[in-house]
Formats: C-alpha cells, structure tokens, sequence
C-alpha cells in the first residue's frame, strides 16, 4: 500500500475540471482574468489562452447593436462592489450576449444577433482575502438559466396574453383620468369638485392595480426583466413623493450623511415599488402621523425605508406578506388585491437587491426596507474615500510613532 | 391676436382620442384628429403645417412610432410626443432615437403631465409657439 494520503493533489487541474461555471479574477482596473474552468470556457463559447491576463470587460464586450445588452457592464458594477465591500454580491438573472467564436461567425441563430449569442446568467461573486486580510482574487460563480428561460409556450401565450390586456385595460383608465382632469377646471362647485377628484384618484389607482398584474403576469412566466440605469436616489425619491400630493405633508425624507447616492435601476420599476410602499403606508397608518423615509449606506448597497406607525403585524406573517396573494388576516377588510408587494419584491430582486418588513416598538412602527446596488461611479468614489480615510490615518499613526520615538 | 398653434393628434381609441383633443384645446391649441396610423399619414401629407404631433403607438396596420420614423427620414422635423400604455422598456430607446423633439408621454397622464410634455417637445425643437404653452 502506497501512502496516498501524502500526494499532493493538482490543484490548477482539479480547479480546471470543477464541473461548475467559475472565473477567478485579480481585483485590480479592468478585472484581470486569473483563471477559469472548463465548463466555464465552454459555456463562454471561449479558450482558456483568449482570456487568462486579459481584462474581463475586454474579453466579453456588450453587444453594439443591442440596446438591453448592459450584462457585463452590471457585473463590472457588481465586481466594483464587492473589490470596496470585501463581501459578496449577487447579480439576479440577466441577459449576457456572448460573442461568437470566428468560426462560426457566419452561422445563423435564431438566438444570435450580430455575431452574439444571448444568455441568461446569475453571477454570485466572492472575495478571497489574504492572511492580512487584503483583497487577493474574486471568485464567480455562473450559473447558466438559459435553458430555463425558454419557457413553454402557453406560459409564454398568457404573459403576452396578460400585458395585451393590461394595454388595453389602460386605455380607458387614461381617458377617464384625463376627463376627470379635465373637469375639475370646469367644476366650480366644491362637493362637486370633491366627488371629481375621487374619480380621478380612483381611476389612478386602478392604473396602479393594472400595472402590478402586468408584473405579475412576467413574475409567473419569468419574463421579467428590468432596465437597470444609474440614478440619483434621493432627488428621484422627491420626485415620487411629489405624486402624492394628497399625503405631501405626511411625508419626511432622511437623506444619507454620504450625500446622494447613486443607484443601478429601473426608475419606472422603483416607482412602482415605492408607490406600493407608500400607498401601503398612507393606507394602514394611523391617520395624521409621520410617514418617514430614510436612505442610507449599506455596504454596497442604498438601503431605502418607509418607516410609519400602525397596527401590530405578528412576526410569522412579516415574510408572508412577501407571498402570492397573501394578505393580512387583520386587514382583509381593507381594498387591494394584496398583489403591491409580491409585486415589489420581484421587482427589487430582479434589481439584485432585497425587500423585508420590521414591526416593533412601543409606538408599533412599521418599517418596509428595500436594498439596490450602487452603481459602479459612486462605489469607486467611496472606494477612494475609504482609501483616503485609510492612508490618513496611516499618516496620523506613523507621525504618532515618530513623535513616541 | 395670437394664431393658435395646430397640434395633429392620432389614437386608435376614439375616447382616449376624443379627451386628449379636448385637453389639448383646454390648452390654448387648434387640434385636427387622426383615428389610425394611416389617417396620421393622410394628415401629416395633406392637411398643412402643425406645430406638434400628439400619437399612440399601437395602432393597426402602422403603429404611431412608424409614421414618425418615416416622416422623420422624410426630412419632417415636427416636435413630437409619443404616448403609450406599453410598458415595454425598449419604448424609450426608440422615441429617443427619433432625435430632437420627441417626448415619451405614458398613459395615464393628467393635464399637468400633457402640458410639460408639450413644453418639452416644443423647447427641445427650438420652436416654442408660447400661447401654446403660456397657460
């Protein structure tokens, strides 16, 4: 019997062999490529020598022709995030477009647009620090849902069938707001003004109930996608707040002590989601009180609260308010179709962030926190006033030392 | 006193048009109605000079986003607004591409929402007919 147990295993081939989608890069401008495994290189439709030193945004450039094709920019984004946080980060399920091998540039695809291929791909992408606790590589792992995303044909049908309708559906909504609008300048009689504007604020409402069954619809059939683009969180926050007039003076804005902050997201999306949380707050808080929102830092993240006060939510149904059709047994009287945040929160993790709810207090404050990704700018910006605040102190120290010796 | 500015409207929907006309009358403007894409054709080629183009997108047989597509590689430059209850993100990307002058309105808009997007359309054309938006 040999002693196999002192062989020392191969580990750049065991790495290679791994039969799961991994990248290993150096955390340093442009993310060098460190390594990568075989399933990784045949999913890429790439060779090892096309990729290993080379930056990654250079080897997997977006494709030219394809307005929706932000995959490997967002996970530049996401990379920056986790080289400044020193932890994780997850990317939800995103198009990619991968470019074709030369020789087979010419073959027709029906997936395959201008020499692309399209993928669906989740990329969680880890920190490997030294002993000293520096940044020493970023591992990804990919996973490939591609074949997931072609889904069967009937689901395909009623996701389309569900946003024809919901298209249609608005139609009338749009004329009766308008007409309402309308209206309410040729009204003078105050009752009657009251009564137009309920009108009004009821066909706005419908709107709202409209657009969240359209995204239910896309969650159900996993055709939702969003448009993540940077943008400023707190002034597009005011804006919203803005359309709310009936409850201006309810609301108060915390903005973050590290000045705005810029998010990866879909505004159109965010609105929904925060108009959701809103309504829900404006809804089920005690009338007249404050309805506080608050945007902070949380490590790579722009965490945004509705903080309010209202009735108790027992801890067991916190998640379940996430959950399809769920709604809370105390408060089925109330209207709503209860689809605001199982709506909200698809669209938050679709932004690769993440919805939960708090109740607690001797003042039953409720508070309704989501997070988004800060976008790649302001991630270096804190980045290099980390760095700062670091070689600061290092200077502070070392004078320090001096002035000891 | 002031000519009223001619705004051309187009919507397949003969009640979401009837109440877009009406607002924008509401708003100082002289309106001529379109109920399909190829009535906004007939219009654009043989009803005069407007100083704003008001269209839905999906409308049969050509789409609102279509006339104007060829009306602007025709060499028309009429500001534009582009309204729509699609949801589809793509949308913006292609009124953005119909250059200066076009402005993406969503339904359900209100009268506040409509007279800024004429603002908008006309200021970024450079031709801004004020009584239009003087309101």
């Amino acid at each position: 019997m040999g002693n196999t147990g002192q062989i020392e295993p191969d580990f750049r081939v065991l790495f290679d062999s791994v039969p799961g989608l991994y990248l290993v890069l150096s955390p340093t401008s442009g993310f060098p490529i460190v390594a990568a495994s075989n399933a990784f290189l045949k999913a890429s439709l790439t060779r090892r020598e096309e990729l290993v030193g080379r930056s990654l945004l250079a080897v997997f450039p977006d494709n030219p022709a394809e307005p929706q094709a932000t995959g490997f920019a967002n996970l530049g984004a996401s990379l920056e995030r986790v080289t400044w946080s020193r932890t994780p980060s997850t990317m939800a399920v995103q198009k990619f477009y991968l470019r074709r091998p030369p020789e087979r540039s010419a073959e027709p695809s029906a997936a395959g647009r201008g020499g692309f291929e399209e993928r669906w791909w989740s990329v969680d992408s880890s920190p490997v620090l030294d002993p000293s606790d520096a940044l020493q590589y970023i591992i990804c792992c990919v996973q490939d849902v591609t074949a997931s995303r072609k889904v069967a044909e009937p689901e395909f049908l009623r996701e389309e069938w569900a946003s024809l309708v919901a298209h249609d559906l608005q139609q009338p909504v749009h004329a009766l707001v308008l007409s309402a609008d309308l209206l309410r300048r040729q009204v003078t009689d105050e009752k009657a003004r009251r009564t137009v504007e309920r009108v009004r604020s009821s066909a706005l409402r419908l709107s709202r109930m409209i657009q969240d069954l359209a995204v239910v619809a896309k969650l159900e059939s996993r055709q939702l996608s969003v448009q993540p683009e940077p943008l400023a969180l707190c002034g597009f926050v005011r804006e919203v707040l803005k359309r709310h007039p009936d409850a201006c003076d309810r609301f108060a804005l915390d903005p973050p002590t590290e000045g705005e902050l810029q998010v990866l997201a879909d505004s159109e999306r965010i609105e929904q989601v925060l108009t959701n949380l809103l309504s829900n707050a404006i809804r089920y808080s005690e009338p007249a009180t404050a309805i506080r929102i608050e945007v902070k830092l949380q490590q790579s993240f722009a965490q945004l609260s509705v903080i309010s006060q209202g009735p108790r939510i027992p801890p067991d149904e916190l998640l379940a308010l996430f959950e399809h059709f769920m709604r809370r047994k105390r408060l089925t009287a109330l209207p709503g179709a209860g689809l605001g945040l199982h709506v909200a929160r698809g669209l938050i993790e679709a932004h690769g962030g993440r919805i939960w709810a708090e109740c607690g207090g001797p003042e039953e404050i409720t508070r309704f926190h989501f997070t988004l990704p800060l976008d790649a700018q302001t991630c270096a910006r804190l980045v290099a006033d980390a760095r700062q605040r670091a070689a600061e102190a290092a200077q502070r120290a070392a004078a320090g030392e001096s002035l000891s010796a | 006193m002031k000519k009223k500015p001619r705004v051309l409207i187009a919507d397949d929907d003969l009640q979401v048009l009837e109440t877009t006309a009406e607002a924008v009358e509401e708003l100082g403007a002289e309106v001529v109605r379109a109920a399909s894409g190829v009535e906004l054709i007939q219009r654009l080629t043989a009803g005069g000079l407007f100083d704003l183009i008001v269209t839905d997108i999906s409308m049969p047989w050509i789409s609102g986003l279509q006339v104007i597509h060829t009306a602007r590689a025709a060499g028309l430059r009429t500001p534009v607004i582009v309204m729509t209850a699609l949801k589809d993100a793509q949308i913006a990307k292609q009124v953005d591409q119909l250059a200066s002058g076009a402005v993406l309105l969503r339904k359900p808009f209100d009268l506040s929402n409509l007279q800024s997007a004429m603002r908008d359309a006309l200021s970024q054309s450079g031709a801004v007919p004020s009584a239009l938006v003087g309101q």
